[in-house]
């Protein structure tokens, strides 16, 4: 146990490093325009972790990244890269919003998972597709995953731009949702809502899949040891698609919430790249649920910091952008140079050998 | 030059409680070619990484040529011109040999490799000690034994004074082995001291000149290699004698439980991998493949469990064509299988002990209920394993990475012995075992065959074959060129056939 603690917190070693190299160089970029850093750095603190009203927004953005955290978590475990969300996001959240303006007639009771659960399918299809073209074709999923967000993003703007768009709106969007069909809010004012407890849920969900169930097994060891998990009689394909079907469906009802709870119609080019930001939270979170919930609300806390940070520091938002690019750079560096890493410091990983 | 390279005097290291070095003392001349052996969790490796600097010791001291050393790190010890070649080789897949060779020195100027005049000076230290070797092949691409010569050149151009060999004959062919022989004696002439590390008794006395022996953490003794016999060192390892005969009883009536029909496997290359492959294995028997390395064996025993369509051709199981089934469904009619890639096939390394023996059942009832794995369910199953097949790990939630070569080799036949069983595929099933454990394998697959188990036994050691099998099958550029009475055969017939030389 002891032992297990000690291992636990010498893997986070590398998420801490990065979060504070990163302040580091945000804190230079401060001196650079000539702003006082302990200015900015408390006015972000206490815009993202201070006051209900604070904590609520932080939850608030925290939620779309804690899921697509989630959704890049639960595909890396079984060896794949979804770096889809953003597109599968998009999606699940258009066909949700569909969803809910078609059967405004029903009760929310029913209305809201049905939406939900329509988001989370087209997600899931979106994300399975290029998984097909991986495993048929050997098509880098990394790629298309990229490509395929495009797709999407296009897509439902042309759709939201045209077809769907509401008749008395100025800018493109969808006609309101019917209001059995809102999530709660929790702590109005802020627009934090039910969502956020179903991320929670989520978190939890794929925790007991990931470790304690025979399907948590298969796609870890798929991820970790592809020529054991095939030579035991793990089907590799089928792990591939049932954990990428999953993981898009997270990315659709990360969609389908930011519509329910926060918007209530669907928006053009509403995301400010939640898909993206996952890869960093799951990065972060060591391909944890729990991490994820954790790295979710620190990137969440930020974002809403950083606002709080402009209006009353006046110092630009965007100050967090490059935290986060230089988050994702050094993390991303951890996990590419690992094998060389290890190469030259064996000492952990002792005698492998016989 | 001093009388000892290396001088290593009271080593101790524990892991917790556990005395993995307990006073050890090694000592090594320059020039000669020094085996270390014992047994499975003796703790050699951990003795060479201590020299290596991949671990610290927790008391005693080394000398190298003479001067206490300190050594910290592997870059330490290259500079006390010490290089150690690891069983799984340290190099980068994806560089060529040359890139491999020259990583990480730095004798170059500037800040771009000047491939072009380094080229020489590597090339003429591969003539010099008889390394064949393309300097500009992707790593990734050659063979193992090729990867192993990287391994020794890259010690080699560091200029290495002391060379340290963890088992590397464990996977190379016979061949492979011999011409690595040729090396370390060309090495060793130029006056560079040897420590090599087997559990193969033939190669102590082929290559070494001093043996020294490892049990339970401490040393048995140093001796001279001319002054004794093997029967002596295995009691110096195991404190008793070993016989590797056996009682096979006989079968009278024998009811065929796997049978290949012209199997065909086709390549993207010309030849076939497998071509027209038909025989049968009945209850109680034993078939050994015999065959250079490379002919087809590991591609007939991945068609027989599941993990490669045939080409062509049928694969029965007990009267049943199972040729559609997946891995999944053969090992649940019974198909049990000890892989030949020990640490990349048949464990998952990064995993826990006790996830790699729940591996075959791990979605059963016994282990699991509404798709949760009992936790206490799995470890008893685990514990159980480890007590009947002498697996030594500090626990069962231990990473398997920290068991010794030997003991993972003995958790996988246990986990595969474990489940009901019909056929087994052993592949190597001996593998980097002690000579103890050997016995041990031996013995438990002769009693599961007294009990009606058919087996296909691979094994690129002859002895092997010829001790264990009833029959044996030797197999020639995918082809089977001739099944053989293992009593009315000897190694040379076998290994006339084994080169594709007809008899008459
Ligand atoms: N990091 C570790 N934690 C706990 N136990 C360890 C660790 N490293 C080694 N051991 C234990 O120390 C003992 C000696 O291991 P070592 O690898 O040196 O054996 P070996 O003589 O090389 O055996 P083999 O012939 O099987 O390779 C083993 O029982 C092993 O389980
Ligand atoms: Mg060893």
């Amino acid at each position: 146990m002891n032992n297990g603690l000690r291992l636990l917190i010498s893997s986070l070693i590398p998420s801490v490093m990065a979060a504070a190299g990163a302040f580091l160089i945000a804190l230079l970029f401060v001196v650079f325009v000539r702003q006082d850093p302990s200015v900015a750095f408390t006015a972000l603190l206490n815009g993202g972790f201070v006051g209900t009203q604070n904590i609520a927004n932080t939850l608030m953005k925290a939620t779309p990244l804690i899921l697509t955290g989630l959704a890049f978590t639960i595909a890396s475990r079984a060896g794949v890269f979804n770096v889809g969300a953003e597109g599968q996001l998009y999606l699940g959240a258009f066909f949700s919003t569909i969803t809910a303006l078609s059967f405004s007639e029903l009760p929310g009771l029913a209305l809201i998972p049905i939406s939900i659960l329509v988001g989370a399918f087209v997600g899931a299809i979106w994300a399975v597709f290029p998984t097909y073209l991986k495993l048929r074709f050997n098509v880098n999923e990394i790629i298309s995953t990229i490509m395929l967000n495009y797709v999407a993003i296009l897509f439902t703007s042309y759709l939201v731009n045209h077809p769907f768009k509401a008749k008395d709106a100025q800018f493109p969007a969808t006609e309101m949702i019917p209001d059995q069909a809102f999530l709660l809010r929790l702590l109005p004012p802020s627009r934090l809502n039910m969502g956020f407890l179903i991320a929670i849920a989520l978190v939890i969900l794929l925790w007991l899949l990931l470790f304690k169930t025979i399907w948590g097994y298969d796609f870890r060891h798929v991820g970790q040891a592809p020529y054991f998990s095939s030579y035991i009689g793990i089907s590799l394909p089928k792990t591939m698609l049932s954990a990428m079907a999953l993981s898009g469906a997270i990315a659709g009802i990360a969609g389908a919430i930011e519509v329910l709870g926060v918007h209530h119609r669907f928006l053009d080019n509403f995301s400010p790249g939640f898909g993206f930001t996952g890869i960093i939270v799951s990065l972060l979170g060591k391909a944890n649920p729990i991490g994820d919930l954790v790295g979710g609300i620190f990137l969440g806390g930020l974002t809403q910091g950083a606002l709080m940070m402009e209006l009353n520091a006046s110092i630009g938002r965007e100050l967090v952008d490059v935290i986060k690019a230089v988050l994702f750079i050094s993390l991303a560096a951890v996990e590419a140079y690992k094998p060389i890493i290890h190469l030259f410091s064996d000492r952990k990983v002792k005698a492998q050998d016989a | 030059m001093h009388n000892l390279a290396v001088s290593m005097t009271d080593i101790c290291k524990s892991y917790g409680k556990f005395k993995a070095n307990d006073h050890v003392s090694l000592h090594v001349r320059p020039g000669t070619i020094h085996c270390l052996v014992g047994e499975n969790g003796a703790g050699k490796t951990t003795l060479m990484n201590i020299l290596y600097g991949l671990i610290q010791k927790d008391y005693g001291e080394i000398k190298i040529f003479g001067q206490p050393a300190n050594v910290k790190n592997p870059i330490d010890a290259n500079g006390y011109g010490i290089s150690m070649v690891h069983q799984h080789f340290k190099l980068v897949p994806s560089f060529t040999v040359l890139e491999n060779v020259i990583l990480g020195t730095s004798k170059t100027r500037g800040p771009l490799l000047d491939k072009q005049t380094l080229e020489p000076e590597i090339l003429q230290l591969c003539n010099q000690f008889g390394l064949e070797i393309d300097l500009q092949k992707v790593t990734e691409d050659i063979p193992v034994g090729s990867q192993q010569r990287v391994e020794i050149l890259k010690a080699l151009y560091r200029g290495t004074e002391i060379l340290i060999l963890d088992e590397p004959t464990a996977v190379l062919t016979p061949q492979e082995s011999e011409q690595l022989f040729i090396t370390l004696e060309a090495l060793a002439q130029s006056g560079t001291a040897i420590i090599f590390i087997t559990h193969k008794l033939r190669e102590v006395f082929r290559i070494s000149s001093e043996i020294t022996v490892m049990r339970g953490g401490r040393t048995v003794g140093t001796v001279f290699t001319k002054d004794v016999t093997d029967n002596h060192i295995v009691r110096m390892m195991i404190g008793k004698s070993i016989s590797l005969s056996f009682d096979k009883k006989g079968f009278t009536e024998r009811k065929v439980v796997l049978s290949l029909q012209k199997i065909n496997l086709a390549s993207s290359r010309s030849k076939p991998i497998l071509e027209n492959v038909s025989f049968e294995i009945a209850e109680g028997e034993i078939l050994g493949i015999a065959g250079i390395e490379g002919n087809g064996q590991s591609e007939l025993v991945e068609v027989i469990s599941g993990a490669q369509k045939a080409t062509s051709g049928k694969t029965i199981l007990d009267g049943d064509d199972v040729s559609h089934f997946n891995v999944r469904e053969r090992r649940n009619i019974g198909v049990v299988h000890i892989p030949e890639d020990r640490n990349k096939t048949g464990v998952n390394i990064s995993a826990s002990l006790l996830e790699n023996m729940i591996a075959n059942n791990y979605f059963m009832p016994d282990i699991s209920s509404y798709g949760f794995i009992s936790e206490s369910k799995a470890s008893s199953y685990t514990v159980q394993i480890c007590n009947t097949y002498n697996v030594k790990s500090a626990s069962v939630l231990a990473p398997i990475s920290s068991l010794s070569g030997g003991n993972i080799q003995k958790a996988i036949v246990g986990r595969e012995l474990s489940m009901p069983r019909r056929l087994l595929l052993a592949s190597q099933p001996t593998r980097g075992v002690d000579i103890g454990s050997i016995e041990y394998i031996y013995s438990k697959l002769i009693e599961y065959r007294n009990n009606g188990l058919a087996t296909l036994l691979v094994s690129s050691d002859l002895a092997e074959i010829l001790t264990m099998s009833d029959r044996i099958a030797v197999i020639y550029e995918g082809k089977i060129v001739s099944i053989l009475n293992a009593h009315e055969t000897n190694e040379i017939e076998l290994g006339f056939l084994m080169t594709g030389s007809k008899e008459n």
